[in-house]
């Protein structure tokens, strides 16, 4: 096992957490995902360079920072609505936003799963094109109800295409619990009524989700179609900053808190013999640089929205062909 | 010249574009050994025999993950030919037409996302309530999206070349009507820009705007209507969005009389847009308000009849 590999996984579930707190610190209105850090990190140390990834709409741009798509500064000043040079002038936050350069493909849809298929779509493209490249697609276990997922399994699996479903399974929608959210009883119960293979992981434990994205990248790279992974695990933080999280019970988060992603990644390291001081100090670096990445932010003007208008005119008239 | 049916041409058209570009395919439901002179257009004889399975893709009854699956290949450099069975299933994959290719493309700077989305539309005044549709307006208000309409088989092989070597998504309606109806069509390889309208008939009196089966019921009410020294210019728009407005108000400042004709219903259709834009820029150039002959506002389809087309002229013409 490459130590120096599971010490850039600690930083990089801590680099997640405290930007995060960093924007509810801020009173920043989002989705953040707190808790369930661990998944992204662990299905982006699984893949290749040139596997495609969705860019998640909860949380922050864990994937956009980790394949080097955008820098932690830009990053904290785009979601602060400030002009750092290099961010992007599309979308209102870095979740929404498709580098396409470095395979992390943003939600074409505004409901969860409405785009399901147009990763399954990459994936077919991989396939016809002979890359060898998987797709990755993360999503929530509260829309599996939704008709386009029934529609992307059934093609995914009789194509037999290389794309990872990673079922963030917390439980819960926004307020409506999964149980009211989906009639099968397990996600593997999914999973096998479109022969689907599939897997269940503990979602809090990013070497885990690694190990088994690993798994499933070889099957799917070899030809032998989908994979289905669950991973167990909870939000801690409430659906968005304007959800008062008054619907779920205080004993299940005690419960989770103790199977905290930073704190579980921190264990492993211990486990394969680094010290209670590097632990400490790799957290403190990350603290350090996620905060100067922070009091940067006012060194940069306001976004201009102007801009966004700009630049979808210039691309709609293009696509029109009147130029 | 060789003489072709509408569904021939555009057979023909696909056939020659995924000869010459092995990352065009075509996707859709009962394409394969099904429509071997069979089936709703029967576009796709011998494509499977010529082109296999691995690039004539018979998918299940999945609207959605047609159109949303092949949006994915294409933003990866596939250029899917997609055939819905009915225009009225894109309303199951609406959402993707709609967007797909404008989201993707604003989000990837602009990135190529080349996509056909053919789709068989219009019918028969038989009061039947499913499969007549004419849901060309809906996708009026999408932008980025190019929404086509031929009218005849020469119009309909060359705009499909187009639409197919073009980068970004394609509407391309084909009237079922018209599937059978013989036309001239040039040898060779030729391409119709896609967002050029086409003056079918030369005229001073007054202009009809059309587009689809109902440029042959605007020629029809034509010929009526000479007889009566009546010269009726009708123009086919061919491209719904974006209109050939050079095209359009050069007509109407000419004869300064528009009437719009579309089977498709009055509230929401293209004619709405194109009574806009020849009352935002030829305003004074008329002699008469612009009419609109449509479907009315119910859901069976009831197409206009040459009729309807010469009672709207008469009108204009006071």
């Amino acid at each position: 096992m490459d130590i120096n590999r599971l010490k850039s996984l600690f930083e990089l579930i801590c680099e997640s957490r405290y930007f995060q707190e960093t924007l509810s610190a801020a009173d920043f209105g989002g989705y953040m995902d707190t808790g369930e850090e661990a998944i992204t990190a662990g299905v982006l140390f699984a893949l290749k360079d040139d596997d495609y990834i969705n860019n998640y709409f909860r949380g922050d741009g864990m994937a956009l920072r980790y394949r080097g798509a955008i820098s932690l500064e830009d990053e904290m000043a785009w979601w602060f609505g400030k002009q750092s040079p290099n961010r992007p002038v599309t979308s209102l936050v870095p979740t929404n936003y498709t580098s396409f350069e470095k395979k992390i493909i943003g939600a074409t849809s505004s409901c969860l799963g409405g785009d399901a298929d147009l990763y399954m779509g990459i994936a077919m493209a991989q396939k016809m094109k002979k890359t060898g490249n998987v797709v990755a697609f993360v999503t929530g276990d509260g829309t599996l109800g939704k008709g386009n997922y029934h529609e992307t399994f059934t093609m995914a699996s009789l194509f037999k295409l290389p794309i990872i479903f990673v079922i963030r399974s917390n439980g819960w929608a926004m307020s409506t619990p999964v149980e009211g959210s989906v009639a099968f009883r397990h996600v593997s119960d999914l999973a096998h009524a479109y022969q689907i293979m599939d897997d269940v992981v503990d979602g809090n434990d990013a070497l885990a989700v690694m190990e088994a994205v690993e798994k499933a990248c070889e099957y799917a790279r070899s030809g032998k179609g989908p994979v289905i992974i669950e991973a167990k695990t909870y939000r801690m933080s409430p659906h968005s900053s304007h959800d008062e999280d008054d619907y779920r019970p205080a004993c299940i988060r005690t419960h989770w808190r103790a199977k905290d992603p930073v704190t579980v990644m921190g264990r492993i390291l211990a486990e394969f013999g680094v010290s209670q001081e590097e632990i400490t100090s790799i957290e403190e670096a990350t603290k350090t640089r996620v905060a100067k990445a922070f009091d940067a932010c006012s060194n940069y003007p306001a976004f201009d929205v102007n801009l966004v208008l700009e630049k979808e005119i210039a691309t709609v008239n293009h696509m029109w062909g009147k130029e | 010249m060789k003489t072709l049916t509408y569904a021939e041409a555009i057979n023909e058209a696909m056939k020659e574009e995924m000869r010459a570009d092995e990352n065009v395919f075509f996707i859709g439901e009962d394409i394969g050994v099904y429509h071997q002179g069979k089936g709703p257009s029967g576009a796709s004889i011998g494509m499977l025999e010529e082109f296999g399975p691995e690039r004539v893709i018979e998918t299940p009854i999945e609207e959605s993950a047609i159109v949303g699956g092949s949006a994915g290949a294409a933003l990866c450099g596939m250029r899917p030919v997609i055939e819905i069975m009915h225009s009225e299933f894109l309303c199951h994959c609406f959402e993707h037409v709609f967007y797909g290719g404008t989201k993707g493309a604003v989000m990837t700077d602009g990135h190529a996302f080349p996509m056909v989305i053919r789709a068989p539309y219009g019918g028969k005044t038989n009061g039947q309530l499913v499969q007549d549709e004419n849901n060309e307006g809906w996708f009026n208000a999408a932008p980025g999206l190019k929404i086509v309409a031929p009218s005849t088989p020469e119009d309909a092989k060359g705009m499909m070349k187009a639409a197919i070597r073009d980068d970004y998504p394609v509407l391309f309606m084909e009237h079922k009507g018209l599937y059978k109806e013989k036309g001239e069509v040039p040898e060779g390889d030729y391409v119709i820009p896609l967002n050029k309208a086409d003056v079918k008939l030369e005229g001073e009196d007054v202009t009809v705007l059309t587009y689809g089966r109902m440029v042959h019921v605007a020629l029809e009410a034509a010929e009526n209507l000479k007889k009566d020294n009546i010269s009726v210019e009708v123009v086919d728009l061919r491209s719904l969005s974006p209109l050939d407005e050079d095209t359009i108000l050069d007509s109407v400042r000419k004869t300064k009389r528009a009437v719009i004709l579309h089977e498709a219903r009055r509230s929401g259709g293209i004619g709405g847009e194109v009574a806009a834009v020849i009352a935002e820029n030829a305003f004074a150039d008329l002699k008469a308000p612009v009419l609109r002959v449509t479907c009315p506002n119910v859901p069976a389809n009831f197409p206009p009849t040459a009729d309807d087309v010469i009672t709207a002229v008469r009108k204009v013409l006071g």
